[in-house]
């Protein structure tokens, strides 16, 4: 599990700070998805989460480990791996089976361990027919796959993504959530999700909406997306699906209220006549 | 009235090298004044590349650009045509704002004395305060000001063409409905307007014509309803259309008496209600 006590967090102690007040506990295999506007303290948070920044106040912990505790930071990095937006700036190796084994190398696991390692994480993220290829030269989808894989070769627990599908186009999009589905519900990998696509928020089992640094709501997609006018005033869109349920139930047919799913929405609407 | 006329062009990057790749085959394209066109296709079909076609930027490798009388000399041409990158808040490199949005307006030839109005129109019409923001460092500024910014300083050459190349990519909700407005708000100033887009429901909301590249090649181009109906066309492209709009369809296939050709959510709520009231529009 991972806890975060009281956090609070500022670059510059004249401002206001970035993050505070905020108490989460993530489960393992668990998939959070946190929402908020630009600028609502989404990335700083998830950057606290493997030490990448550290609290100015309170905690967060891994399994019982802090990323405080110099010594214990490794440990922690290696149970909680990062998938960032822009897939270029995460590669180190000349090629794409080097990159995935960077990761295990580091942590000095013998030879055969890591070849183990890669060659299974090749297979899982179907990476094999691009094995030798240089990272640099792939697409957006690819690469992201790629940092998917270097987090199964690390057989890390917890998987942080920052918006890794915002500069793909909607088929690599879709290879990089279906990659995660599987990380999740095949390895029960937990993965804690930031976006900008509503759409996106509904693969989750849990939504926590983040507004000027504090944890403004928690709830399932349903409950999340059940108050339009709310989610708004946060910022932020409605999943297309949402948005029309909602329309219909404010137009006097209530039987719509709260859905987000397209077949859902389907099925009320073939009975409805 | 032709703004920019594209006759079967092709473009070849590193032409006669081991790394030579041709990005686009037989382009043919025409844009004319105050067209509204969304240029989608998945990453690698070519749009960028299409899009630094339409600037006059690249020459292409046989065929023909023509932009406006086709008289204009190439150094004159950023006149007529703005083009905004990708994410062009990285090409940031003034001190403070009012020399950044000034730049390409001075070497357009605008005068010393004019330009601040200049600036600060541009500065306006893209939502930031002159007067907050006019000394302040551009890199001190957000990201989507930082955008922002970047297309004051093409607004304030003022061109009639404008191009962004996914304007809205990386943006949250409130800067999305943000830049959609000013691409709506630029057209109906009477400038021609064409960008790139990932966001199927942004193009199905704004776009009059949208431009569907795959592989190099144009593959569909027309009124935007029309694009949105070839669906299993879109979806070997890679693309997917709004869900609002995927919905209505199913619903037609599956026997419900709608006229499923609604593209945005408005156009879906519409066709529903109608249909839930009982007088259905089939």
């Amino acid at each position: 599990m991972i806890e975060i006590r009281e956090l609070e967090f500022h670059y510059d102690k004249e401002k206001p700070p970035i993050l505070k007040g905020i108490n989460l506990d993530i489960q393992e295999g668990e998939w959070l998805t946190i929402l908020g506007r630009n600028g609502s303290g989404k990335s700083t948070l998830a950057r606290m989460l493997n030490g990448l920044l550290l609290p100015s106040s309170g905690e967060v912990s891994v399994d019982g480990l802090s990323t405080t505790e110099p010594e214990q930071l490794w440990q922690v990095r290696e149970k909680v791996a990062f998938v960032f937006q822009n897939p270029e700036n995460q590669f180190i190796a000349t090629s794409v089976a080097d990159d995935i084994a960077f990761g295990p190398e580091n942590l000095g696991y013998p030879r055969e361990e890591i070849t183990k390692r890669v060659e299974r994480a090749l297979d899982l993220m179907h990476l094999q027919k691009i094995r030798d290829k240089a990272p640099h030269l792939l697409s957006g989808g690819e690469k992201q796959r790629v940092a998917l894989a270097g987090a199964l070769a690390m057989a890390s627990k917890y998987l942080v993504l920052d918006e890794p599908t915002s500069m793909l186009d909607p088929q690599m999009r879709r290879t990089v959530l279906d990659s995660l589905q599987f990380l999740h519900s095949e390895l029960g990998m937990a993965i804690i999700y930031i976006t900008n696509i509503m759409e996106e928020a509904l693969l989750s089992e849990r939504i926590i909406v983040l507004d000027q640094g504090k944890i403004a709501r928690q709830g399932t997609p349903v409950e999340i997306f059940a108050d339009q006018d709310w989610l708004l005033s946060m910022g932020l869109d409605l999943p297309q699906i949402s948005q029309l349920a909602g329309m219909l139930t404010k137009a006097g047919y209530n039987q719509f209220a709260g859905i987000v799913d397209s077949q859902q929405l389907m099925e009320k609407i073939l009975c409805a006549r | 009235m032709r703004q920019i006329e594209i006759k079967n062009c092709s473009y070849t990057y590193q032409p006669g090298t081991i790394n030579s790749h041709q990005a686009l085959y037989d382009i043919n394209l025409a844009v004319d004044a105050g067209e509204l066109i969304a240029i989608i296709g998945h990453g690698g079909s070519g749009k960028s590349t299409l899009a630094l076609l339409l600037a006059g930027l690249f020459v292409p490798g046989s065929g023909t650009v023509t932009i406006g009388d086709g008289n204009i000399p190439p150094e004159q041409l950023f006149r007529e045509v703005g083009l905004v990158f990708q994410y062009p808040e990285h090409q940031l490199f003034a001190q403070n704002v009012f020399e950044e949005v000034a730049f390409g307006a001075r070497n357009a030839g605008v005068a010393e004395d004019y330009l601040p109005i200049k600036v600060r129109q541009s500065l306006e019409t893209v939502g930031l305060d002159p007067d907050q923001y006019w000394y302040s460092s551009p890199f001190e500024l957000s990201g989507g000001q930082k955008r922002r910014v970047c297309i004051a300083s093409l607004l304030a050459i003022d061109p009639g063409i404008v191009i962004l190349d996914e304007p809205t990519a990386g943006l949250d909700a409130v800067g999305k409905k943000w830049m959609k407005a000013l691409i709506s708000s630029l057209n109906q100033q009477g400038k021609t307007v064409i960008w790139i887009s990932h966001d199927m429901s942004e193009v199905a909301e704004l776009a009059r014509r949208v431009i569907v590249l795959e592989q190099g090649r144009i593959i569909l181009d027309g009124d935007t309803a029309d694009i949105f109906s070839c669906e299993d066309q879109l979806a070997a492209s890679g693309l997917e259309i709004p869900h609002a709009a995927r919905l209505v369809r199913e619903l037609k296939a599956k026997g419900v008496p709608i006229p499923g050709k609604a593209v945005t959510v408005a156009g879906a709520f519409n066709e529903l209600i109608a249909y839930l009231g009982g007088d259905s529009a089939d």
